[in-house]
């Protein structure tokens, strides 16, 4: 994520981590997570459909939901289940007989030492009835029954509003209606995705620090404003402290976000990993220096520095009675001007403006 | 309870430790009025749970010392009559458990017997999954008991965080939430404010957060900024005061006990803490071969680790507040094995600990002829002390949590 050269593909990965929720702990093979963080990412801005079909054969998935062995006499729910109501219906759009029948289908597909196995004689032959549609169905037909629904590319722009645009506020149908007809066409995730970014709304108040930004969003984007690079191995315990245990999420419905990523005990960790970051010493070393960055970006006073600091976290927005609680020691040439700034930027990271996005 | 908030802080901070705040002391307590009110109830209640990793041998802990089966069944391994802190004329402690004794006397201590659950497992991380999940009927579930009850009482503008884990080994499953986010840490200092980088620090008088913006998420922001900054400075104080009183023995368990009973006195909003001894995974206590002294030297940490902070918490008159639990996945089987050890077996006693119990024996002691694969049945489901400690203790509604009702046991002075 710190050193990719297109952000806004990390970004979605991160999505669809979140939103395939597979937890590496639970997994125990580092070889197949990778592989599933992989399918993720190659499909983050592409299909839904390949990323949906690539999902109901990962092996990773199947492990997780303990679905390693779908025998025709004991059909596993648990992967039907978490496909239909968590990945892409919804609980209301899908009934427990729709469940079964799925999970019948499902049958003959097995994890057999870390590989996917297909055993004809354990697939389930007889009729199924699935979402009011009739036949000897398969896994693929599943899917394909599946992406049929409208309800599927409802309830993602409707999740993808949250993870975009504004977590608060329910957008109404009138503007989810076209996404979703749109995405519904061929599940472009790119141009989903390119539609809401261009879109007025995107740029409109309600997009305006109407989320709340990840533990990464929140780390990274100090890392990336600074221009540096730093430990992802500390960065990634720093982070699970903060809640986002990356490529451990809580449980198959990915991390809740918003709201819940904060209170007292987050906002006190949020500041120590911001000081641990800017304070030029300890386990993240000395890499990130705003003073420098902000003499590349041509200023020389430190008047100068804040005010670009002040441009680059908060884009220049800050109520007058918040700004004047920042630092303002008047600073002279004689002072330390390296450790004044990381006081100022650590003073303006750790407001709770910048937490959000 | 009986005295107030302001009582409490009056009397566990003291006069001069409120002096040294870095915020006037009115301001504090001003402030605490406002932010105790995101409290769901005004009990105040504690949990501390403490994991005995491995399989904790009740046998070898309270010991049956008159049962002619117990020493017919331990050749290597029985403790003698003469060594035990008797109970009774059938029970005793563990030699080395004297301070557990002490806490039974003065009624600060009850010993559940005969506590699991149908078909147990054997093995150890199935059989510490079902007590983490507290559903064991589900193999798929992905949260555990405690998550969720954090997940319970969980609304948005919620400041304080409900529950953490305070060891050095991976957060246990119990912890697991959907919702919530619930830390590791290792010592208060993890939960206060660092100072900040180069020299200046950033003004962090709560006033400059004021809550009145029309952005909800900015008000949460500035709420929990505020509240950050004043729990910080309080966990501060209370850490300065507490730094001579060296009353812990030096065990890892009691200086994570110490931590704990710091964090209640800062009154900071936690309702449930969870601790471990045994080091986690396939713990200490998993004593397949010559089990008697490393069992031993455990019961002993245990024993004085809990004493500690019991007499700790009882000195500041937050002994009322708290009630500490001990769970382990399994017992062990009553005859050893070849090796001066044994194997993993069933039925176990768990022990609660605090300022409000009913009784110090809690249920018959299980037969040790009348056996399942070799170990002790159980009789009392680990999930009705669960339901009783979410209903009657902390207030939680334990159906939510438990998804079942279970029949609570009478074992709660409240």
């Amino acid at each position: 994520m710190i050193q990719t050269p297109h952000p806004l593909l990390e970004k979605m990965t991160l999505f669809w981590h979140s939103h395939f929720a597979t937890n590496a702990a639970e997994v125990k093979n580092a070889r197949l997570m990778q592989q599933h963080i992989r399918l993720l990412r190659s499909q983050a801005l592409g299909s839904f459909r390949i990323l949906l079909e690539g999902i109901s054969q990962d092996p990773a998935v199947l492990i997780w939901l303990g679905a390693e062995a779908n025998r025709k006499a004991y059909p596993n729910e648990n992967l039907a289940r978490t496909i239909m109501e968590t990945f892409t219906l919804g609980p209301d759009h899908c009934t427990e007989d729709d469940i079964r029948a799925a999970s019948r289908a499902f049958t003959g597909w097995f994890v057999l030492r870390s590989k996917l196995r297909y055993i004809p004689r354990e697939h389930d032959e007889n009729e199924k009835q699935i979402l009011g549609r009739k036949g000897n169905f398969t896994r693929d037909d599943v899917l394909r029954i599946i992406l049929d629904q409208p309800a599927i590319s409802q309830n993602l722009v409707r999740k993808l509003y949250r993870w975009l645009i504004n977590e608060t506020e329910q957008p109404n149908e009138a503007l989810i209606a076209p996404l979703a007809e749109l995405f519904a066409k061929d599940y472009d995730v790119l141009k989903l995705v390119e539609t809401m970014l261009r879109s007025n709304l995107f740029f409109s108040t309600s997009a305006y620090r109407g989320r709340i930004k990840c533990p990464a969003e929140f780390a990274i984007g100090i890392v990336k404003a600074l221009e540096e690079t730093i430990s992802t191995t500390q960065l990634a315990n720093d982070l699970a402290d903060l809640g986002q245990n990356l490529y451990n999420p809580p449980t198959v419905r990915g991390w809740a976000g918003g709201q819940h990523w904060i209170n007292s005990t987050a906002i006190v960790a949020r500041q120590n990993l911001a000081s641990a970051l800017l304070q030029g010493s300890g386990p993240y070393g000395n890499k990130l220096n705003p003073w420098a960055v902000a003499q590349r970006h041509g200023c020389t006073t430190p008047a100068s520095a804040r005010r670009f600091l002040l441009d680059l976290f908060l884009q220049g927005d800050l109520d007058p009675d918040v700004y004047n609680t920042l630092p303002k020691t008047p600073w002279g040439q004689d002072d330390d001007l390296g450790g004044r700034t990381r006081s100022f930027a650590y003073a303006i990271v750790s407001l709770p403006e910048f937490h959000l996005a | 309870m009986s005295y107030t908030r302001r009582d409490f802080l009056k009397a566990t901070l003291g006069a001069s430790t409120m002096l040294s705040l870095a915020s006037p002391a009115p301001n504090l307590l001003a402030l605490d009025e406002d932010t105790g009110a995101a409290r769901r109830d005004d009990r105040d209640t504690v949990l501390v749970v403490v994991q005995l990793s491995g399989g904790n041998d009740g046998l070898n802990t309270v010991v049956p010392y008159a049962d002619d089966e117990y020493a017919r069944n331990r050749p290597t391994l029985r403790l003698q009559p003469k060594d035990v802190h008797k109970i009774d004329s059938y029970l005793g402690f563990h030699p080395r458990m004297e301070a557990f004794s002490r806490l039974h006397k003065e009624g600060h201590l009850s010993i559940l017997h005969g506590v699991g659950y149908p078909n147990s497992d054997r093995s150890h991380d199935v059989a510490m999954r079902h007590w983490h999940s507290a559903k064991p009927d589900d193999p798929n579930c992905q949260t555990g008991w405690l998550g969720r009850a954090a997940d319970s009482v969980w609304h948005t503008n919620q400041k304080d965080m409900p529950a953490v884990f305070v060891g050095p080994i991976i957060q246990p499953f119990g912890l697991r939430a959907e919702h919530v986010i619930i830390s590791s840490i290792k010592s208060p200092d993890d939960l206060t404010i660092d100072p900040a980088p180069g020299e200046l620090q950033p003004n962090r008088a709560v006033e400059s957060f004021r809550a009145d913006n029309d952005n909800p998420l900015l008000n949460h922001l500035r709420d929990c900024t505020a509240n950050a900054s004043t729990k910080s400075r309080r966990i501060e104080a209370v850490v300065r005061a507490s730094a001579n009183k060296a009353e812990y023995p030096s065990f890892r368990l009691a200086e994570t006990l110490c931590t704990v009973a710091q964090l209640v006195r800062a009154d900071i909003g936690i309702r449930i803490f969870f601790t471990e001894l045994g080091g986690g995974g396939i713990g200490g206590f998993d004593n397949h071969a010559n089990q008697l002294g490393n069992h031993c030297s455990l019961l002993h940490h245990l024993s004085e680790s809990l004493a500690a902070s019991i007499h700790d918490l009882k000195k500041d008159k937050l002994l009322d507040r708290v009630l500490l639990m001990t769970i382990s996945e399994f017992g062990r089987t009553v005859k050893e094995n070849g090796r001066r050890g044994t194997g993993h077996g069933a039925a176990a006693p768990i022990f609660l600990a605090g300022g409000k119990l009913k009784s110090g024996l809690i249920g018959p002691h299980p037969s040790l002829t009348d056996l399942d694969n070799g170990a002790m049945k159980f009789h009392t489901d680990f999930r009705r002390i669960y339901a009783t400690v979410l209903d009657r203790w902390l207030g939680f509604d334990s159906l939510t949590v438990l998804g079942k009702r279970f029949e609570p046991l009478d074992i709660l002075n409240v």
